[in-house]
């Protein structure tokens, strides 16, 4: 691997120079190469140009990939042969005799057309992973491996050979080398188209089966291999000067470039991605620092000082400028590079951004991130301080475990363990969106974090209080029941039995003991009346046993005859919402007695869809409010535990309606 | 006559037991649960069952359900309810099936001895009686709108005392008026409510009764 990426670059070290100079050498030429190529020479440039730097791109991503070395020795070879026919046309064409060695270069020329045609198929068969779709595609590289070593093998055995078009004045080689050479040519040719076909069909067959994304990236590589095949082999045929070899190189190098932008071929976006951002900047600064030193050179002028000045001030506006720069010109490459991890940290930043502003609802979060990662079915969860697993809403969640098609990773922050988030699988090159994106969420991650540990934390106070008041209204039933079955039935048998035994004595009793008996008995009747009054005021036994309604009514009829019972709930709630019901109606009539004796009052008690409504409504002073008293203050709290609202209309002189809604089922 | 008593409150029913015996009335059993009550109505027939509304095991409406129970299979035994407090609803769904034998007391009632044995027997002799408390309960409930609204004072006043199970001459000497001026405001009253006045006591019970819930 370590020696594949050592080879890939120098062969970019050689083959670039090398075009470069044969094409500097050509322009000084006149471009006469012309007359020695069959085809456009320029098509060869591109070749030699894109190929070796194709092939350290896929190194970089994939080391030791074979599709690589394909690249790098087709530009290799495509180079030699620019380099070649060049040297070739100026010995022999341009300036006769001013070089050494034509007679090799053109021997060079002829053959290095060959190993980039015997090759070809192998870019197509071996994308995009250096690799045959599949056992049974192996056997599909060996036209190319035939063709490959014939054309080796021909050259070797036919030097000094050159073709039979590249120089008219030739000497012509012995016969037998030519027409072995001649012979080949078809072989060649078969050989050549049949490894095209196979590569075709490999290409074609890896559509099938693959993930979405490298099918998008097949199909762009398949449309560069057609266009290549049939504008060279259109070329070919038509004869140089059509340009059609040149354009078809173009159309391939283009899609190549497209699957690369678009779908991340070979993860090289990144490289393009750097090479172009610098090479801006350095295009940017140098622009910058060639004006300014231009224009402030000529302010300055006669002055002897003017030039060093000059370079100074260019020199501080270059610097001045990188920086600013740099950020813009990252944020336009990185759009029109990679545009969709682009577009998914964009979206995950606008809504960090207006995390400040509009505080999410739960889930939220989630939303984004399934849109950003085009996964609807992401899943997050987090963790709590004390380690449990909790969904955004707060709700308990079990540890998520990979499987089923979905990935698990761990979310982690600043304060360790954040929680876990449950995609779709990623391919390779998608990673580096999920980390993009995930890098964008983290102040977002932390703050649902924080939501749903309060969520948590919320409901368990809610729980807690709504248990209480369960708990204090369970003790209620309790004394009142041990007042009415304990306490009051003691006192009323007491009394039974001293007026039984008065009676039963009759005549026979001291005179003097009949009124001390009655007075006796008076006060036990006293101390029940006493005893019921108490229980009263805490939750009737008809509550439980007839539910609210009854329970209204009764405490209505001990009220003064001014009280009406408008409307009670034609069925049951449970025990925690009639208790309220029954609370309010007795804290609002207690009021009412209290505050606007004699004035009428009425309790309405109904529950429409899931709204229960208990209102006590009197036509007395009014001027009241829930921070009067101690019982409305509870009353409020008691309607807050259940979810309700308690609230109170009390202008002055106006009458005081006191009215509670609360959920209910 | 054969009473059975139902009451938890085991002091409570011995001193109702002590009074009915003395009294000469039969207790064939005194029991401090439903199930026990329910056994020995279904052995015995007794004349008589006077039930505790609350009773074990959840002391909310043990006993009036109980009460039902007797009323739906055994005819023959009247029922009294007793009551620690005020606790109408279910109560009142009995009277205004069938009011006979039937009554609902306070059990501070009990106290006044000789009341409590008059009602016994009228109960047990298939009269009706209704603690005036719950009469008073019931007539105050009714909104001025209503068809009572029509009922003057007064007659609201006998209204409740006939509701009590008090004859004519009981109501004149309690409200200190004179025979014929409470006859009159009965058949006011009667003719206000659309009722047909009958000489049977607890007739007149169960048709106030009847009215009074249904136009609640």
């Amino acid at each position: 691997m370590i020696r594949g990426a050592r080879l890939a670059w120098p062969v970019v070290g050689c083959a670039l120079p090398l075009t470069a100079a044969a094409v500097v050498v050509a322009v000084r030429d006149g471009l006469t190469w012309r007359a020695f190529v069959t085809g456009d020479p320029w098509f060869s440039v591109v070749l030699a140009v894109t190929s070796p730097l194709l092939g350290v791109a896929v190194l970089h991503r994939e080391p030791g990939s074979r599709l690589a070395w394909v690249f790098s020795a087709v530009g290799l070879s495509r180079a030699v042969f620019v380099a070649a026919t060049v040297w070739t046309n100026h010995t022999y064409i341009v300036t006769p005799g001013s070089w050494p060695g034509g007679g090799f270069a053109s021997w060079v020329a002829f053959w290095m057309r060959m190993p980039a045609v015997a090759l070809a198929p192998l870019l197509l068969l071996w994308f995009p992973d250096g690799r045959p779709p599949g056992r049974r595609w192996r056997a599909a590289a060996i036209p190319s491996g035939v063709a490959l070593t014939a054309v080796l093998l021909l050259a070797v055995l036919s030097w000094p050979y050159r073709g039979p078009r590249l120089l008219p004045d030739a000497p012509v080689p012995p016969g037998t080398r030519a027409q072995m050479a001649a012979a080949c040519f078809p072989v060649l040719a078969v050989a050549g188209l049949a490894g095209l076909a196979a590569g075709l069909a490999g290409l074609v067959s890896r559509l099938r089966g693959s993930d979405p994304v490298v099918r998008q990236q097949v199909k762009w590589y398949l449309y560069g291999g057609v266009a290549a095949i049939v504008l060279n082999l259109a070329g070919d045929v038509l004869g140089p000067g059509t340009g059609l070899n040149l354009a078809g190189t173009l159309a391939s190098v283009a899609a190549i470039l497209i699957a690369v932008e678009r779908y991340q071929l070979w993860n090289i976006d990144r490289l393009i991605n750097r090479t172009l951002v610098y090479g801006t900047l350095t295009a940017l600064a140098a622009a910058t620092y060639a004006g300014c030193a231009a224009g402030l050179g000529l302010l300055l002028g006669g002055a002897a000082h003017g030039r060093s000045l000059a370079v100074a001030g260019a020199t501080l506006a270059a610097a001045a400028l990188v920086a600013p720069a740099r950020h813009t010109v990252q944020t336009t490459i990185d759009r029109w590079f990679d545009r969709r991890a682009f577009d998914a940290v964009a979206r995950v930043r606008g809504f960090a951004a207006r995390l400040g502003t509009a505080p999410p609802a739960p889930g939220e979060l989630r939303g984004v991130l399934a849109a950003a990662l085009r996964d609807p079915d992401l899943s997050v969860l987090f963790t709590l301080a004390d380690s449990r697993v909790v969904d955004p809403a707060g709700v308990a969640a079990m540890v998520p475990s990979a499987g089923g098609g979905r990935t698990v990773r761990r979310l982690t922050g600043g304060s360790g363990n954040l929680g876990w988030l449950t995609h779709r699988p990623m391919p390779a090159h998608e990673t580096r969106l999920l980390d993009g994106v995930l890098a964008a969420a983290a102040v977002p991650l932390e703050y649902a974090r924080l939501q749903a540990e309060l969520r948590v934390h919320l409901a368990a106070v809610e729980a807690s209080r709504a248990r209480i008041v369960e708990a204090a209204d369970a003790e209620r039933r309790r004394i009142e029941r041990n007042l009415h079955d304990g306490a009051q039935q003691r006192l009323v048998a007491l009394a039974i039995r001293l007026r039984s035994e008065q009676r039963r004595l009759g005549a026979a009793l001291d005179p003097r003991m009949s009124p001390l008996l009655d007075l006796a008995v008076d006060q036990l009747r006293d101390a029940v009346a006493e005893l019921r009054a108490l229980a009263q005021g805490l939750l009737p036994a008809a509550l439980a046993s007839e539910g609210l309604g009854p329970a209204l009514r009764e405490l209505v009829d001990r009220h003064h005859a001014s009280a009406r019972l408008l409307q009670v709930p034609d069925h049951r709630h449970g025990p925690a919402l009639e208790a309220t019901g029954w609370f309010i109606a007795a804290e609002g009539l207690a009021n009412a007695a209290k505050h606007a004796p004699g004035a009428p009052v009425t309790v309405t008690a109904n529950c429409e869809g899931t709204t229960f409504t208990i209102a006590v409504t009197d036509r007395g002073p009014g001027g009241a409010s829930i921070d009067a008293g101690s019982g409305l203050r509870g009353l409020a709290d008691r309607v807050d535990t259940r979810g309700g609202r308690l609230t109170i209309t009390s202008p002055p002189g106006g009458g005081t309606d006191l009215r509670a809604a609360l959920p209910c089922a | 006559m054969r009473v059975v008593l139902a009451d938890d409150a085991v002091l409570l029913r011995e001193g109702i037991h002590r009074i009915l015996t003395d009294d000469g009335i039969t207790v064939s059993a005194a029991v401090g649960d439903v199930d026990a009550l329910l056994d020995h109505v279904a052995a015995a027939a007794p004349d008589l069952a006077v039930i505790d509304i609350r009773m074990p095991p959840t002391f909310t409406d043990e006993g009036l359900r109980a009460a039902r129970t007797v009323r739906e299979r055994h005819p023959g035994t009247a029922v009294l309810l007793l009551s620690q407090h005020v606790q109408v609803g279910g109560a009142l769904d009995l009277f205004t099936t069938d009011a006979s034998g039937l009554g609902y007391l306070l059990k501070d009632r009990i106290i006044e001895i000789d009341d409590f044995l008059a009602a016994i027997r009228r109960v047990a002799a298939g009269g009706s009686v209704i603690d005036p408390i719950v009469i008073r309960a019931l007539v105050e409930r009714r909104s001025p709108t209503d068809t009572l609204g029509l009922l003057s004072d007064r007659e609201r006043e006998v209204l409740s005392l006939m509701a009590q199970g008090l004859s004519n001459p009981a109501i004149a000497t309690r409200l200190f008026v004179g025979l014929r001026t409470i006859e009159t405001h009965v058949a006011s009253v009667f003719t206000k409510l659309g009722l047909l006045p009958t000489p049977d006591e607890h007739r007149r019970v169960r048709a106030v009764i009847t009215y009074l819930n249904h136009s609640g």
